[in-house]
């Protein structure tokens, strides 16, 4: 993995203390919305962990796992933590509004011209090929999500488990939280108590 | 205001509560109330609209700006995105707010590691999901892997990695 974390892990160094300004979030969340086609965590991953190193991929995921069982998209309600830990709530307001201001402008503009386009063959190949790399990208992101908890057993337990229950079982996502967030919760303490 | 977008904002505000992992778990129900139930859009309607949001930039709580449009034009589209963060803003919020005060203590340790197994989970299931329905041939296998490789083994941004695909697709070679 070429993307691990830096040597110097930011870890110990409060978030608040990282020289984050609200002017970069902003900016950092308004390349975000405006770069993420068919699923936005690749380049959340990209924006923050490879290239600004606001966080390292421990942190990231850490931050992740609270945002998927909070409701709304994971992506807007990292940027609101993300917002919130550097700058109180007009932090969370700055982010957010960076993550949608352009999006849901484009989307409308879209919408308004969008008669008629789906019929071009050229943008169907555009799309079909743009969906493909999106699902490239997500499993490329998985892959580094998965790598620093390679030797951790209650993660490949676990992941088995979950695919099955969602891929395979086709459970909704509400039941599969229910069932399995207090396994996660509960493997990962038997785990620390017998490991340190 | 329009008597038809008020009822779909408070829908909206109660479903974005219910969504605990994106938009994909309530678009059946989403469906129910805006097709099914009421007739606000036609099933051709909703459908174009989704894949209009999957191919737009930005997080898929579009789709939910795009309905809004729909019904009510730009303010619609608008007051629907903002009714649908909302709940995310304060829960999402109150969460950060504690975040710096909890951090060192065990039951936040252990909630936020205990659950990284569940998401790396998660993510796989999506990961999988997606691929079984984007990489239907080999052309579009081929995009997916020269994508995977190219993200973890170089530092090209997602966005040059997915135009790259767009432009082969474009030219009818995918």
């Amino acid at each position: 993995m070429t993307h691990a974390a830096p040597a110097a892990a930011p870890r110990a160094v409060p978030l608040t203390e990282r020289g984050i300004t609200l002017g970069a979030m902003f900016r950092c969340f308004l390349v975000i919305g405006v770069t993420g086609f068919g699923g936005v965590l690749p380049v959340v991953v990209h924006e923050i962990v490879t290239r600004r190193r606001w966080l390292d991929t421990e942190e990231f995921t850490e931050i992740l796992a609270i945002c998927q069982v909070l409701p709304g998209p994971n992506i807007v309600n990292i940027s609101i933590v993300m917002g919130m830990r550097v700058g109180g709530w007009p932090g969370a307001i700055t982010a957010l509004s960076g993550l949608l201001i352009l999006p849901v402008a484009i989307a409308l503009m879209l919408g308004a011209l969008y008669t008629g386009f789906a019929e071009v063959p050229a943008v169907q190949g555009a799309v079909r090929a743009i969906a493909a790399a999106a699902a490239g990208l997500v499993c490329a992101i998985t892959a580094r999500l998965f790598w620093p908890q390679r030797r951790n057993p209650v993660v490949a337990v676990l992941g088995v488990a979950v695919i099955a229950a969602v891929a395979w079982a086709r459970l909704p996502l509400v039941v599969v939280i229910a069932v399995f967030a207090p396994l996660s919760i509960g493997l990962t303490l038997w785990r620390m108590r017998h490991h340190g | 205001m329009d008597e038809n977008l008020l009822s779909l904002l408070g829908h909206l505000i109660v479903q974005s509560l219910l969504a605990i992992g994106g938009i994909y778990v309530i678009l059946a129900e989403l469906q129910r109330v805006v097709v099914v139930e009421n007739g606000w859009l036609t099933l051709e309607d909703f459908t174009s609209l989704f894949a209009l949001a999957q191919a737009s930039p930005g997080p898929n709580t579009l789709f939910v700006s795009l309905i809004g449009w729909r019904m009510a034009g730009v303010t619609g589209g608008i007051l629907a995105t903002l009714v649908f963060v909302l709940p995310s803003l304060i829960l999402a919020g109150a969460v950060a707010r504690g975040w710096n005060r909890w951090s060192e203590r065990r039951w936040f340790v252990v909630l936020r590691r205990g659950l990284v197994p569940l998401t790396i989970g998660l993510m796989a299931s999506s990961a999988l999901l997606l691929t079984l329905a984007a990489a239907t041939g080999v052309p579009t296998f081929a995009i997916a892997a020269a994508s995977f490789t190219l993200l973890l083994a170089t530092r090209a941004p997602p966005f040059a990695i997915l135009a790259g695909a767009g432009a082969l697709g474009a030219f009818g070679l995918v």
